[in-house]
């Protein structure tokens, strides 16, 4: 795997790779949101990719600026229920769908933080959303619980 | 807040949480927006009465309605970077739309997970400085555990298994007292520990919120039910839980039985909890039922009023027909709030009373000192029996 792209005209000095990003175990199940359904590729897009602006200045802002992020889930149906109940507090449109993910070794590598279920992914150069990211289900906040 | 919030739900960041002001109002908190490139995290803060808060909890009210019905809607900016907040206040009317919760944010019930740690918060009176009566906190101890024993009698009797109630440390807020309920043994095939806790926690709701309006139904189970009488889905919930075997015949009778032990379990509630009550009112101003950070219940002085009634109508309840003299000796008195207890002297017998002075005046004088001295004392009042025994008097 290659990673010229999540380097390309970062802060001199900083490897995301160092940060010990690993090959997603294919039991892992993830979610990430997005403003489309199906997904489109701009719903796996970082920030960096989109455009946005960068928060911090560090290696590890960048890297999170460079990653796309996804949350590693243990209990798919009750995360359902807080994704939807925590929707009916906060509306962003840009959030209103939820897809349930694994994702394939040839994706990237994913950079877990302890503690934390809030991950990046990592893509590699020939990432291809429909190749590499197996939909579980993608699920509608929007309604009642 | 306080102390860390309590997070309902997160999504990224906190999306919904509680806890508590320096003055220990609840209060309930919601992120607004949380803007990656300047760094800002918005959040609403709201205060609201226990009642509403536990409301809340139960699925009763949704948090678009308590935003409506704030008094102040507090907006909180903080800057992720540095840390810095901005607090403001903004009108319900003047949020945008977009930014407001939707008619369908109630809080999710499933989300909650029943523990088995229970507390009781005083509030009130001495407790405001952390401090309560060594006598009361033995009382609201003893009383509490024998409130909690009463919840899962019914259903463990059938089962099995074992409950035992401790004491865990006190802790400052108010003044909490804790307990951790141990369950063992429990059938696993058939129930599990959440089943029994949730079963608890409706116990709890069903006798503080709904037996005063139900009593008279649970008193005599013949009277015509209403489809959405408590005590009903209670009791089904009972069911839920007690496997049940055997013919149709043999099955209604034991459904019979667990409804009847069920209607002595919630009938033994009123007079448990009666000696808390009187104690809150005479000395405090509150106290929250718990069930971790899930309200269960208050006890104040609306609910002693609710469970007067009650206990009326549980006990033979007679009045003196007119005002008499009674003597007495004061053992307790508040004289912020002129209740109190005292030996009273009937005939040959002494028998310990509420006493309630009405029109008292703040320095409560003469029933302070029958207290400070031991002293004899002559007042004119109306004296309330239960089953015959003498138990309040209202002195005029």
């Amino acid at each position: 795997m290659t990673f010229l792209k999540l380097h390309a005209q970062i802060k001199p000095g900083c490897d995301c790779l160092g940060f010990g990003p690993i090959p997603p175990p294919p039991d892992h199940t993830f979610y990430r949101w997005g403003a489309n359904t199906p997904a489109i590729d701009y719903d796996f897009w970082s920030r960096y990719e989109r455009g946005q602006k960068l928060s911090g200045n560090g290696c590890k802002d960048h890297c999170h600026y460079r990653g796309v992020s996804v949350v590693q889930i243990e209990d798919l149906a009750r995360k359902k229920i807080e994704l939807k109940a925590a929707y009916q507090i906060r509306q962003n449109p840009d959030e209103r769908y939820i897809y349930f993910i694994h994702i394939r070794t040839q994706a990237g590598l994913v950079w877990y933080q302890e503690g934390n279920p809030h991950c990046e992914l990592f893509k590699d150069d020939n990432f291809v959303l429909e190749d590499h990211i197996d939909f579980i289900e993608t699920f509608d906040r929007v309604g009642p619980i | 807040m306080r102390d860390a919030p309590n997070v309902l739900l997160f999504d990224g960041v906190p999306v919904l949480f509680t806890g508590r002001n320096k003055r220990g109002n609840y209060l309930i908190g919601s992120n607004v927006f949380d803007d990656l490139e300047s760094g800002i995290e918005r959040y609403f803060h709201i205060i609201v009465e226990p009642e509403d808060f536990r409301r809340f909890n139960a699925g009763f009210v949704n948090y678009l309605d308590l935003l409506r019905t704030a008094d102040t809607i507090y907006v909180i900016d903080r800057n992720k970077r540095t840390k810095k907040e901005k607090v403001g206040i903004v009108d319900f009317a003047k949020i945008p739309g977009q930014n407001l919760p939707t008619e369908y944010s109630y809080f999710p019930r499933a989300l909650h997970n029943p523990t088995i740690e229970y507390t009781t918060k005083i509030a009130g009176g001495p407790a405001e400085d952390h401090l309560a009566f060594p006598q009361h906190v033995g009382i609201i101890q003893n009383q509490v555990t024998q409130f909690l024993d009463k919840g899962l009698r019914s259903i463990r009797n059938r089962l099995g298994f074992s409950m035992e109630t401790k004491l865990a440390p006190a802790t400052a807020s108010s003044y909490a007292i804790n307990y951790v309920v141990s369950l063992s043994h429990i059938p696993g095939i058939s129930t599990s520990e959440d089943q029994l806790l949730e079963f608890m926690n409706e116990f709890t709701e069903f006798c503080v919120d709904h037996l005063p309006t139900e009593i008279d139904n649970v008193i005599d189970l013949n009277l015509p039910r209403t489809f959405d009488a408590r005590f009903e889905k209670l009791f089904d919930k009972a069911v839920s839980i007690v496997p049940m075997f055997g013919s149709e015949a043999e099955i209604e009778q034991e459904r019979n039985e667990l409804r009847e032990d069920l209607r002595k379990d919630v009938l033994a509630v009123p007079p448990i909890l009666a000696p808390v009550a009187d104690i809150i009112r005479e000395s405090y101003v509150s106290l929250e039922f718990d069930n971790k950070d899930l309200p269960l219940g208050t006890i104040n002085q609306q609910f002693s009023d609710k469970l007067s009634v009650v206990l009326e109508k549980l006990d033979k309840v007679t009045v003196d027909d007119r005002v008499r003299s009674y003597t007495l000796i004061m053992y307790s008195y508040n004289k912020k709030s002129g209740i109190g207890h005292a030996d009273v002297f009937i005939q040959d017998n002494k028998y310990a009373v509420r006493i309630h002075v009405l029109d008292f005046k703040e320095n409560g004088g003469p029933y302070i000192s029958s207290m400070a001295e031991d002293k004899l004392m002559t007042v004119q009042g109306l004296m309330t029996y239960k089953n015959a025994v003498p138990d309040l008097l209202e002195v005029s």
